[in-house]
């Protein structure tokens, strides 16, 4: 599936350099720079493009595996943009247990996309997540970073309702 | 140069100079040779054998690529070019066949040796070594030499390369090492057990390709593969050395050498390469305050409070130290002369003019000393002030240049005409007539700080720059500071140096200059790394960031403007030096225009526009100036104690046991006399 086309993509390597060294510089001066940096960069991309990660890496005298190694060891750093909206559920063994599998699946069939995949129109991202917290009243979800508890089917179409809005 | 010649290596024709060695004739191919004795800056021992290769038509043997010329293969009999094969099975064999040797007597201790991870034969033999011995005999073992505090050995993991052998006694200048017994008994000894008596021995242990010369300040504390490795420069003395700062966690480990042609080749005195223990010690890491004569701990903000009361209205001179970056320079400069007062960076006195680069950079570059045919030294000791650049002066020797000194006889590690001793020499050689043939030699003429730094340091320069103007030769100033060029470039002085600058001040802003004598009276604000001399001076201290701990930018002695980057952090509560005094302004509220390194130095090469250049040499113009009187008096050294210059290296423990050493031997020498 192709990612959505955002303005984000559209951006120039130079913009996307420039824009990188800004982000970087700000952070220069502290100690264990690298996931400050790459927050902010995920806050004005929307992801970590893949061009920025050698000059990153350039910037901090670290290698581009280093990076590369943080950046994939977070699933919150994303290499793709994502959609407008977030929606996570909840995958661990206790919302498990309450009916998450079945409204994970319920998701995936109402959305018409698997795990880490973004609806045509760009709209929702669906990933997995483990544990909320939320344990004794799952399945729980998250929804653009609001946590969301006892969400059986009508209650997460009425949320992607919600959300298409 | 002759006529380019076409060769083929490994199918490959290229055209090479025909005095190029094979070697580097696979080099410009881009087909790397396995190699332990050659090295480009050595002569060719051809000892090691690694080099193999075969000659296509040449004797039915492999030759060693390292010791025959383009020009010696022959063409093919229709005169085809000349075909070297780097790959074929008979080099492969020959190869193996020197490796199996080469492991008969080499221990298996590459776990607890240091050389592990970077060691050339370990590499080697991951590509040419069999996995099992047929050699059934005992190895053989050798004992260890004491080098000294240096340079540790483990003789019998020595390949008999003869490298260090053939590093001490061309580049270093010191004919202490040598290769005695054959065979199996072949082993690497100084002469009568003496310890290396040259401040470039470290270079040794880069050099030599195993673990038999491995760093004893560093032994067993790190793996290469866990090191931070930082590309940055040096500032132990003015030649801006090229190293690399290897750090694990906020600790520096080691330092390197970097190769760079135009500076430090690839060597670096061993005052820079082992000063780091240095860096750990005696560090300020809080602001202190003087209260009834003791100094007792602060907090930041009430340490620029008080500094801000007692600079306020105040008559301020501000002094620049040896080691400030130019950044730091500039902001005290700014800061101080915004408040009215005097900036000051040539604090050992020296009469350098401002204005005319020419005047205290000169036009020459270090490279021109390769070329030079005569070298004139005046009163500098090049050999303790700048020991890489002793070593290029010592190759132009080799080559064939004549090197003349006024000033002191010292030992430079290479012959020279001692022409005298004091000034008078000095203006008959510079009113002296030359003849044409002696002025169109390439040559330098080299003034040190020495002779600058005296009262008459003005009229020596001039003569100086007659005696260039005579001879047509290139002018070079020889500092002993690293920030000095850069502070100058920046206008960090005052017209009529130290005595105006100091002359009435109230408030002494202290950036960390600690050769210098404070009198009883001003209140001292020190800023600085170490807890030296200027910080027992000081009613206030700041706290600062040593050279491995911030970016700045530094012009070596020939005025080539480099950028040196941070290794790691400084420790406690110490702040980059830019950034004190940027925080310092706000609180005089003369808010300095600058919130980030970048923007200081947006403004500062908007003012300076050759700083941005970073490492290439501008172009000076000397433009000779008035001949004043010369003293009457000989010339005395810059440096009495190579180690000790600078606070970090008085810091270091290893510095301290060096220059004792060192004297120990000098006066030892004498006694034997």
């Amino acid at each position: 599936m192709q990612p959505p086309q955002s303005t984000q993509n559209a951006l120039a390597e130079t913009d996307i350099l420039a824009e990188t060294d800004q982000i970087v510089s700000r952070h220069m001066t502290r100690e264990g720079p690298l996931l400050p940096i790459l927050h902010d960069m995920q806050d004005s991309f929307g992801h970590i493009p893949a061009a920025a990660i050698p000059r990153i890496a350039d910037h901090l005298n670290l290698t581009r595996a280093e990076v590369h190694g943080v950046i994939s060891f977070y699933h919150d750093f994303r290499d793709q943009p994502a959609g407008r909206h977030s929606l996570k559920i909840c995958r661990s063994e206790a919302c498990q247990a309450v009916g998450g599998a079945a409204l994970s699946d319920h998701a995936k069939r109402r959305l018409g996309i698997d795990w880490h995949q973004t609806t045509e129109d760009g709209g929702i991202t669906l990933e997995p997540i483990y544990c909320l917290g939320l344990c004794a009243c799952g399945p729980a979800v998250l929804v653009d970073g609001d946590v969301v508890a006892r969400v059986d089917a009508d209650r997460l179409d009425t949320l992607i309702e919600g959300l298409s809005e | 140069m002759s006529e380019l010649r076409k060769i083929i290596i490994d199918g490959q024709e290229i055209e090479v100079d025909p005095a190029m060695t094979l070697i580097q004739a696979c080099e410009e191919a881009g087909i790397e040779i396995p190699r332990f004795c050659y090295h480009e800056r050595l002569s060719i021992a051809g000892n090691c054998r690694m080099c193999l290769v075969e000659v296509v038509g040449g004797p039915p043997k492999p030759a060693a690529s390292c010791a025959m010329q383009v020009r010696d293969l022959r063409p093919g009999p229709e005169g085809q070019p000349p075909v070297i094969k780097t790959n074929s099975p008979m080099v492969k064999k020959a190869r193996e066949g020197v490796m199996e040797f080469l492991l008969i007597n080499h221990p298996l201790d590459c776990p607890i040796c240091d050389q592990g991870g970077e060691c050339d034969l370990q590499d080697q033999a991951m590509a040419y070594g069999v996995d099992f011995s047929r050699y059934r005999e005992p190895k053989r073992a050798v004992t260890d030499l004491d080098l000294g505090p240096l340079v540790e050995t483990h003789m019998t993991r020595c390949i008999s390369c003869t490298r260090c052998v053939r590093f001490t006694t061309e580049v270093a200048g010191v004919s202490v090492m040598g290769q005695t017994g054959r065979g199996e008994d072949a082993e690497i000894t100084t002469y009568l057990g003496d310890l290396i008596d040259s401040n470039l021995q470290g270079n040794i242990i880069d050099l030599c390709p195993v673990g038999a010369l491995v760093s004893k300040p560093y032994a067993f504390t790190a793996r290469p593969w866990e090191l931070t490795k930082t590309e940055t420069i040096d500032v132990m003395d003015a030649m801006g050395s090229s190293i690399r700062v290897d750090t694990k966690g906020r600790e520096v480990m080691r330092i390197l050498p970097r190769n760079h042609d135009g500076v430090n080749e690839e060597w670096i005195s061993d005052k820079t390469r082992f000063v780091w223990d240095g860096l750990r010690r005696q560090r300020l890491d809080r602001p202190y305050i003087r209260e009834n004569g003791k100094l007792r701990p602060a907090s930041w903000g009430e340490a620029l409070e008080k500094a801000a009361e007692a600079m306020k209205g105040k008559k301020i001179a501000g002094l620049v130290g040896d080691l400030a970056p130019v950044e730091a320079a500039y902001a005290l400069k700014e800061l101080i002369e915004g408040q009215g007062g005097h900036v000051e960076c040539r604090t050992d006195g020296a009469k350098l003019p401002f204005g005319a680069r020419g005047a205290y950079v000169g036009n020459a570059t270090i490279e021109d000393l390769d070329t030079a045919e005569l070298i004139q030294i005046i009163g500098a000791n090049p050999a303790v002030e700048a020991p890489v650049l002793n070593a290029r002066i010592r190759k132009a020797w080799l080559n064939g240049a004549t090197v003349g000194l006024v000033g002191e006889p010292v030992d430079l590690t290479y012959d020279y005409t001692h022409i005298g001793t004091d000034r008078a020499v000095l203006k008959a050689l510079a009113d002296k007539t030359v003849s044409e043939a002696t002025r169109e030699k390439p040559s330098v003429v080299i003034v040190g700080m020495g002779a600058l730094r005296e009262a008459d340091g003005m009229a020596v320069l001039a003569h100086a720059m007659q005696l260039a103007e005579n001879t047509g030769s290139k002018l070079m100033v020889l500092h002993t500071a690293a920030s000095r060029v850069g502070a100058m470039d920046v206008g960090a002085i005052t017209k009529g140096g130290m005595e105006t600058a100091m002359d009435g001040a109230e408030v002494v802003y202290n950036l960390g200059a600690d050769e210098v004598e404070i009198s009883e009276g001003p209140f001292v604000i020190y800023q600085g790394s170490h807890g030296d001399r200027g910080a027992h001076r000081a009613d206030l201290i700041l706290p600062a960031a040593a050279y491995t701990e911030e970016q700045g930018l530094f012009v070596n002695t020939e005025g080539r403007p480099q950028l040196a980057l941070r290794a790691g952090f400084p420790p406690g509560e110490a702040k980059e030096n830019w950034a004190i005094l940027r925080a310092l302004s706000s609180e005089l509220g003369a808010t300095l225009p600058y919130d980030s390194l970048p923007q200081l130095r947006q403004k500062l090469v908007a003012e300076v526009p050759h700083l941005a250049q970073v490492d290439e040499v501008p172009e000076n113009e000397v433009k000779p100036m008035k001949l004043r009187d010369l003293g009457d008096a000989p010339f005395r050294m810059a440096i009495t104690d190579f180690y000790l210059t600078n606070p970090i290296a008085r810091a270091s423990v290893l510095m301290a046991e060096l220059s004792a050493n060192t004297k120990a031997r000098r006066e030892r020498k004498i006694a034997a006399e």
